[in-house]
C-alpha cells in the first residue's frame, strides 16, 4: 500500500536501506544479547538506540528544511522519501533498543509518544496517497484552498449582473441583496488577487492608500458580459422568482463565510449538498416557465462548484491537519529523547 | 471608453452609420470615413502633382501600425481610399532622408487620418461632373484621390502664387494655433533658429510659416492660459493649455494600444483631453505605456524629467554599462540627439528616444568579431553603418548553443567580443565551402541584421562575423517597431527583411536543396509573404489547391470533417531549433502535378487530385511564404533531380494522409486548444500525487523575494494541471510591443523582464495564459499636505525557470511529492499517451 505512490523507484533504495539498518540493528542485537537479558544500557543496545535516536533527530530536520525552502538543500522528495522509510525503521530499532519492554514510566511515555509519532505519520501518508486520487476524480473545479473565498464572491457577484443583464433589475420585494462593496473593494484595491494575500512583499503598506503607477492587473467583477442570452421570453412572475431565490437562498450559501451576517449554514440550508441541490433547482424549474431553464442551469453550476469548494476545504484538512498533530508530537518527542540521553549518559 | 457607435437606446443598438451626413466615424466628431471596395485596390487613377504625371491605385491596403497588410475573416485585404497624402508620400519620399512636403500636425502615417487641424493643405483641381474644373484647398491626409486630379503642394516651383496662398492659409492656423496654445516665452525662443531636435511640431511649424512669432495678428481667447494642468500622474505631465486637440494621444492610445482611457471632453474652447470619465490622469485607469506622450506633437503630454533619469539609470544598469566610465571606444550607448543625426531615426519621435535613452548601441567590430551567433535568442537588429559581414549558415542546421554568453543585459547577451568560436573565416568571395556552408557577406547596402530574430522572436538563423573593421547601431526590437510606422524605413526594412527570411527559408527547406542558386532566386522572387489572423483558414478540405506554404511566423492546425465535427490532425509551427523550416499544402499540388505518374496510387487510395485533403487553419497570428504551384511546375521542367524529390515526397504524403488516423482523439483536440504546442517548458503537476501542499508556490515566493511567480490554478490536461507559470513559448506572444524593450528571451527559453520594465501590463495582456503578473514595488513617497502617501510601481514579473538564481527552478526541487515537472507540451502528451496505455 505504501510504495502504491509512483515514487517507488525513489523509494526503493532508501526503503532497502532502511530494512538494513533495521536488519543490522537485529543483527547487532542478537549478537550483543547472548545468554543475557536484553537492555538498552548493553553495547548492542546502545548502538541501536544511538541509531534510532539519530533517526528521530533526523526526521526532525525536516521541519527546518521545509522552512528554508529558498536554499538549494537537497530535492525534498529525497527528503520526505528518507524521512518516511527511516522513520519507519526506526520503531522497530526503538523497540529492539529498549528490549522489548516498556521500563519506567519516563521510558513507556517516551514509548507512547514515538507510537504515536509513527501512527500519525503512517495515517497521513495514507491519506496523502488517496486523497489526492479522490480529489481528482470528485472536484474537477477545485482551486487553490486559500482562494475560495474570493473565487466564491466574484461568482456571486457574476451572478447578480447576470441577473441583472438577462432578468433586469432585483424587484421590490424579493429580499435584500447583502452589501458587498467591502470585499469589493478590497479585491479591487490590491494590486492583484493574489498580491493581496502577500503581505510580505510590501510590509506595513497600505496598499490601499498608496499611488499606484503603471498597470494594475485588475480582476473587474463588475464587468461580466455574459446573460444577455440566456433569458428572452422571460415572465414577471419567473423573474420575480429567480430573484427571490437567489436573494433567499443562492447568493447566502455562496457567501457563507465571507459575509457574516449573511452565513446560511450548510445544514440548514435547503442546497446544502449535491441531491439537496439538484433536488431544489428541479422543484425551482418546476414552477419557472422552460425559458427560465439556461438562467437556473448557469446557478446551478455556481452552487455546485461551491459544493466543491467545501468538499475540498474538507478534504485539504485531511490532508494537512494532521500535520499540526505529528510536528507536535514528534518535537515532544524530540525533547523527550534528548532528556532521554542525557539521563542515560548520567547513570552509565 | 464607449465607442460612440455603441450609442444604446434601451435594448437595441443604433448604428451612427445610420446617420448618414452626420456619421461621426471619428470619436464622435462629424467627420466620415469612406469605404473603399476590393476592386478599388486595381483601379488605376491618373493624377497630376507639382505637374508631374503619376498613376496610384485608388486604393491601397489598410494597415497596421507595424504595416502589417490587415485582412477580413474571409481573408480578403481591407481596402481603404488612397488619400492624397499618400500620393505626396509617393511621389516625394523615396528615402528615408526625404521629407514630404505636405506640413501635418494631426496626421502620422500609422494613426487613422481625422483632418482635424488642416495644415496638411494643397490645393486640387478637379472636373466636376457639369464640365466645370473646381479649385479648392483640401486637407491632404482626408481628401481622396480622384481621376484627372491636379495637386499643388507647397513644393511646386510651377505655381509660385498657388505656393503663396497655401502658405498663407496654413500660417493663419499654424498662428492661430501658436496663439491659443504657445506661451509668450516659447514664441520668442522662435525668433531664433529652433532647437534642430525640437521635439514641438508646433513650434517647427510657427517657424516655418508665421513671420513674426512674437507680434501675432490673433489674439489667445480668454480661456488660454487657464485650462489648466494635471499634476497627478508620477510619469507623465499634462499640460491642457499646450494641448491643440489633434487626438494623436487618443488614438495612440485607442487605436495603437487598444487601452481605450482617453478622449475628447466638453465642446467648444473648453474641450479638453481627459482620461476615462474626465479623471486625474493618475485616478484613471491609465497604464502609463507612453504612448500617447510619444505621438503629443506639442508640449501638452510630456514624460517628467525625473522617470526619463531613473529609466536611463535603470537601462544603464541593466546593460551593465556606465558609459562615462567604461572607456570601451567599440561600444557607445547613443543619445536622442546622436540618433536623430542619423537618417533612418529621422521619423522617429524625439520623446520615444528620450524615453528609451540608450536604446541604441554602436558597436566598432575589428576583423573576425562575432556579431551574433546562429541558434542563439536575439531581441536586438544591427543597422550596418559601415564595413563588411560574413553570414555563416549551416546548412545541416543549427546546433543550438546551450550555453548563452553569461553576461546579462539584451546587448550584452547577444553581442559577443572577440573572435571567440569563430571555426574558420575564410576569404573571397565564393558561395560555399567544402564544409558545405553556404557563404554570404552583407554590408551597408543590406541595411539590417538580426532583424529576423528580432521580429519573429525566432534563434538567430545564421553566425554574423565582421570581417573588416565593421560599424553597426544595435537597436533594441521596440525601436525596430517604431522604425516601422514610418513608410520609408518601412519599406527599407521591409525589402530587408523579405530578402534575408526567403534566403533563409527556402535554403533550409530539404525540397529545396536539389535547387541550383539560380533557380533558387527565381523560386524567391516568386513567392509572396502573407499574414493570417488567428482563427482565420487558410484552405478548407475539399477545395482545389495550387499553392504550396512555408510557415516563417506562428502555428497552423490541420482538421479533416468527421461528420459534423471537426477532427484535429496535426499542427504544425515555426522553423524549428535546426531551422527546419515547416512546408504544408503540397499533397494537392504534387498529386495534380504528378498525375500520370501516381495515378494507380492515388486511384487505389481514392484521392482526386489537386483537392486539399484537410483543412488549415492559422491558430495564432501566422506569416507564411506562399509558393504558386505555377512555379514548382515551371521549377520540375528545369531540374530533374527536384521533379524527383517531389515525385518522392508526393509518394510519402500520399501514403501519410491514406493512413492517417482521423478517429476523434480528446487528447490532441485539447493539446491544440490549450496551446500545449507552444510551451516549451510548462509547470504541470501530477494531481493523483499532488497533495495540494503548496509547498511550489512558497518555494518560489521563498527564492522571488517574497513574491510567488506561479499561481497553482489552471487548465487540466488529463490527470495533470498545467499551472499557471511561464511555458518559455516558442513563440513568445508576451514579447512583442513592448514600449521599452524590458522584456527579452535569453539564454535557451527563459523569459526575463529587466528592471526598467515601466509596467504598463503590456506583456501581461499578451500572454494568452496569463503567467505574467503585475506586482507593485514601493518607490519612495509622495507628499500631499501633511500626509505621506507611498508609491507602488508596478512591474511584470514572470518565471526565468529560476535562472537567475542557479538555475533549477524551485518548484520542482521544492515538490516533495514528486508531482512538479517542467517539460515541454509533446513531452507531456507523451507521457499521458504512456500513462493511458
Amino acid at each position: 500500500m505504501l510504495l502504491a505512490r509512483k515514487m517507488h523507484l525513489h523509494y526503493g533504495p532508501i526503503a532497502l536501506a532502511s530494512i538494513l539498518i533495521l536488519g543490522g540493528g537485529l543483527w547487532q542485537y542478537s549478537l550483543g544479547t547472548k545468554g543475557s537479558p536484553a537492555t538498552g544500557s548493553s553495547l548492542a543496545g546502545l548502538v541501536v538506540g544511538s541509531i534510532a535516536a539519530g533517526i528521530i533527530l533526523f526526521e526532525l530536520l525536516l521541519w527546518p528544511r521545509k522552512r528554508l525552502r529558498k536554499y538549494k538543500l537537497g530535492r525534498t522528495k529525497f527528503w520526505v522519501a528518507y524521512h518516511l522509510w527511516l522513520g519507519l525503521a526506526c520503531g522497530p530499532l526503538a523497540f529492539i533498543h529498549s528490549g522489548f519492554r516498556f521500563g519506567g514510566t519516563f521510558t513507556t511515555v517516551l514509548m507512547a509518544l514515538l507510537v504515536l509519532v509513527l501512527t500519525s505519520g503512517v495515517f497521513g501518508w495514507v491519506m496523502q496517497v488517496f486523497i489526492p486520487r479522490w480529489m481528482l476524480g470528485n472536484l474537477p473545479q477545485e482551486t487553490i484552498p486559500s482562494q475560495i473565498d474570493d473565487v466564491s464572491l466574484l461568482s456571486a457577484l457574476e451572478n447578480r449582473q447576470m441577473l441583472t443583464v438577462a432578468l433586469g433589475p432585483k424587484p421590490p420585494n424579493t429580499g435584500k441583496l447583502v452589501a458587498l462593496e467591502d470585499q469589493l473593494s478590497a479585491l479591487k484595491s490590491g494590486l492583484s488577487v493574489p498580491s493581496m494575500g502577500n503581505a510580505d512583499a510590501m510590509p506595513g503598506l497600505d496598499k490601499s492608500n498608496a499611488i499606484v503607477v503603471g498597470a494594475r492587473q485588475r480582476r473587474d467583477p463588475q464587468r461580466a458580459s455574459f446573460g444577455q442570452d440566456l433569458a428572452d421570453d422571460l415572465n414577471g412572475a419567473d423573474r420575480i422568482e429567480i430573484w427571490k431565490q437567489y436573494t433567499l437562498v443562492i447568493e447566502p450559501f455562496l457567501l457563507k463565510n465571507i459575509v457574516p451576517n449573511s452565513t446560511r449554514s450548510t445544514s440548514r440550508s435547503p442546497i446544502g449538498n449535491l441531491q439537496r441541490t439538484q433536488e431544489w433547482f428541479k422543484n425551482l424549474q418546476a414552477s419557472c416557465s422552460d425559458s427560465a431553464f439556461p438562467i437556473l442551469m448557469a446557478l446551478q453550476s455556481t452552487v455546485e462548484e461551491r459544493l466543491q469548494f467545501d468538499a475540498q476545504r474538507m478534504a485539504h484538512a485531511w490532508l494537512h491537519r494532521w500535520i499540526a498533530f505529528h510536528a507536535g508530537i514528534s518535537v515532544m518527542l524530540g525533547v523527550l529523547l534528548i532528556v532521554h540521553i542525557i539521563q542515560s549518559l548520567r547513570y552509565m | 471608453m464607449a465607442s460612440n457607435q455603441d450609442l444604446l437606446d434601451g435594448n437595441e443598438y443604433i448604428s451612427a452609420r445610420e446617420e448618414a451626413l452626420f456619421a461621426r466615424d471619428v470619436d464622435g466628431q462629424l467627420i466620415r470615413r469612406a469605404d473603399a471596395s476590393l476592386t478599388d485596390l486595381e483601379l488605376d487613377v491618373r493624377i497630376t502633382i507639382d505637374g508631374q504625371a503619376m498613376v496610384v491605385k485608388k486604393a491601397v491596403p489598410m494597415r497596421s501600425s507595424q504595416g502589417v497588410v490587415l485582412v477580413n475573416d474571409r481573408g480578403e485585404v481591407i481596402p481603404r481610399p488612397t488619400t492624397i497624402y499618400d500620393a505626396v508620400t509617393r511621389m516625394y519620399v523615396r528615402s528615408v532622408q526625404d521629407i514630404n512636403p505636405v506640413p501635418v500636425l494631426c496626421h502620422r502615417e500609422h494613426l487613422q487620418p481625422v483632418g482635424v487641424c488642416r495644415v496638411c493643405m494643397v490645393e486640387i483641381q478637379e472636373q466636376r461632373k457639369s464640365g466645370r474644373v473646381k479649385k479648392d484647398l483640401v486637407s491632404a491626409c482626408t481628401y481622396h484621390v480622384k481621376e484627372g486630379m491636379v495637386i499643388t503642394t507647397l513644393a511646386s516651383t510651377e505655381n509660385p502664387k498657388t505656393v503663396e496662398v497655401l502658405k498663407d492659409s496654413v500660417g493663419v492656423i499654424v498662428e492661430l494655433l501658436a496663439s491659443e496654445h504657445l506661451s509668450q516665452q516659447d514664441r520668442e525662443s522662435l525668433v531664433d533658429s529652433p532647437n534642430r531636435y525640437e521635439p514641438n511640431e508646433l513650434k517647427k511649424l510657427v517657424h516655418r510659416f508665421v513671420p513674426d512669432p512674437v507680434q501675432l495678428r490673433y489674439p489667445p481667447s480668454e480661456l488660454a492660459g487657464k485650462r489648466g494642468v494635471d499634476p497627478s500622474s508620477e510619469i507623465i505631465s499634462v499640460d491642457h493649455d499646450a494641448c491643440i486637440l489633434c487626438q494623436r494621444c487618443t488614438r495612440a492610445c485607442n487605436e495603437i494600444k487598444h487601452n481605450d482611457v482617453m478622449a475628447r471632453d466638453g465642446k467648444g474652447y473648453p474641450t479638453k483631453i481627459a482620461f476615462d470619465t474626465n479623471l486625474p490622469m493618475l485616478e484613471s485607469s491609465c497604464v502609463s505605456c507612453g504612448e500617447c506622450v510619444i505621438s503629443c506633437p506639442t508640449d501638452a503630454l510630456q514624460f517628467r524629467p525625473l522617470v526619463i533619469e531613473k529609466q536611463i539609470a535603470k537601462l544603464s544598469d541593466d546593460l551593465h554599462l556606465d558609459t562615462s566610465q567604461s572607456g570601451d571606444p567599440s561600444t557607445e550607448v547613443l543619445s536622442p540627439e546622436q540618433m536623430l543625426d542619423i537618417p533612418i531615426f529621422t521619423g522617429i519621435p524625439y520623446k520615444f528616444l528620450q524615453f528609451n535613452g540608450g536604446a541604441c548601441v554602436r558597436r566598432i567590430l575589428q576583423p573576425g568579431d562575432v556579431l551574433c551567433k546562429e541558434g542563439e535568442y536575439g531581441s536586438t537588429a544591427f543597422l550596418i553603418q559601415r564595413g563588411k559581414f560574413e553570414i555563416q549558415i549551416s546548412r545541416s542546421g543549427v546546433k543550438k548553443s546551450n550555453k548563452s554568453s553569461e553576461r546579462k543585459g539584451f546587448f550584452n547577451r547577444i553581442f559577443t567580443s572577440g573572435s571567440k568560436g569563430i571555426a574558420t573565416l575564410a576569404t573571397g568571395s565564393d558561395t560555399s565551402n567544402p564544409k558545405g556552408e553556404s557563404r554570404l557577406f552583407r554590408g551597408p547596402e543590406d541595411v539590417i541584421l538580426g532583424e529576423m530574430a528580432c521580429l519573429n522572436r525566432s534563434p538567430r538563423s545564421a553566425t554574423v562575423v565582421a570581417v573588416e573593421e565593421s560599424e553597426v547601431i544595435e537597436i533594441g526590437s521596440n525601436v525596430l517597431y517604431m522604425l516601422q510606422r514610418n513608410s520609408a524605413s518601412l519599406k527599407l526594412l521591409n525589402e530587408a527583411y523579405r530578402r534575408h527570411a526567403l534566403n533563409s527559408n527556402l535554403s533550409r527547406t530539404p525540397l529545396c536543396r536539389s535547387l541550383k542558386p539560380m533557380e533558387l532566386d527565381r523560386l524567391a522572387q516568386g513567392v509572396e509573404l502573407i499574414s493570417v489572423e488567428p482563427g482565420q483558414p487558410i484552405f478548407k478540405e475539399g477545395e482545389l489547391g495550387d499553392e504550396v506554404y512555408m510557415i516563417r511566423l506562428g502555428y497552423v492546425k490541420f482538421s479533416r470533417l468527421q461528420g459534423m465535427r471537426d477532427q484535429v490532425l496535426t499542427y504544425m509551427g515555426p522553423p524549428n531549433i535546426e531551422g527546419e523550416v515547416g512546408v504544408f499544402g503540397e499533397v494537392a499540388v504534387l498529386s495534380k502535378l504528378y498525375e500520370s505518374e501516381l495515378a494507380d496510387e492515388l486511384q487505389a487510395l481514392n484521392f482526386a487530385p489537386g483537392i486539399r485533403t484537410s483543412s488549415c487553419t492559422a491558430l495564432d497570428h501566422v506569416e507564411l511564404v506562399r509558393i504558386p504551384g505555377s512555379i514548382i511546375r515551371e521549377l520540375t521542367e528545369a531540374n530533374s533531380e527536384f521533379r524527383k524529390t517531389l515525385l518522392d515526397r508526393a509518394e510519402t504524403l500520399l501514403r501519410r494522409d491514406a493512413t492517417r488516423d482521423v478517429s476523434e482523439n480528446t487528447l490532441k483536440a485539447n493539446f491544440v486548444t490549450q496551446g500545449l504546442y507552444n510551451a516549451q517548458s510548462l509547470l504541470v503537476l501530477d494531481l493523483e500525487s499532488c497533495t495540494r501542499c503548496d509547498e511550489c508556490s512558497k518555494a518560489c515566493a521563498d527564492a522571488h523575494d517574497g513574491q510567488t511567480r506561479l499561481v497553482r490554478e489552471g487548465l487540466r490536461f488529463e490527470n495533470f494541471l498545467v499551472a499557471t507559470s511561464c511555458r518559455s513559448c516558442t513563440d513568445p506572444y508576451c514579447l512583442v510591443g513592448c514600449p521599452v524593450n524590458a522584456i527579452f528571451r535569453e539564454g535557451d527559453k527563459e523569459i526575463v523582464i529587466e528592471d526598467h520594465c515601466i509596467g504598463c501590463g503590456q506583456c501581461a495582456t499578451n500572454c494568452p495564459y496569463g503567467n505574467i503578473t503585475m506586482y507593485g514595488h514601493q518607490d519612495g513617497y509622495r507628499q500631499e499636505g501633511n500626509q505621506k502617501i507611498p508609491v507602488v510601481r508596478q512591474r511584470a514579473t514572470t518565471c526565468d525557470q529560476c535562472k537567475s538564481i542557479g538555475g533549477t527552478p524551485r518548484c520542482v526541487y521544492a515538490c516533495p511529492h514528486e508531482a512538479a515537472y517542467r517539460m515541454s507540451g509533446e513531452q507531456l502528451t507523451t507521457m499521458v499517451s504512456e500513462r493511458n496505455n
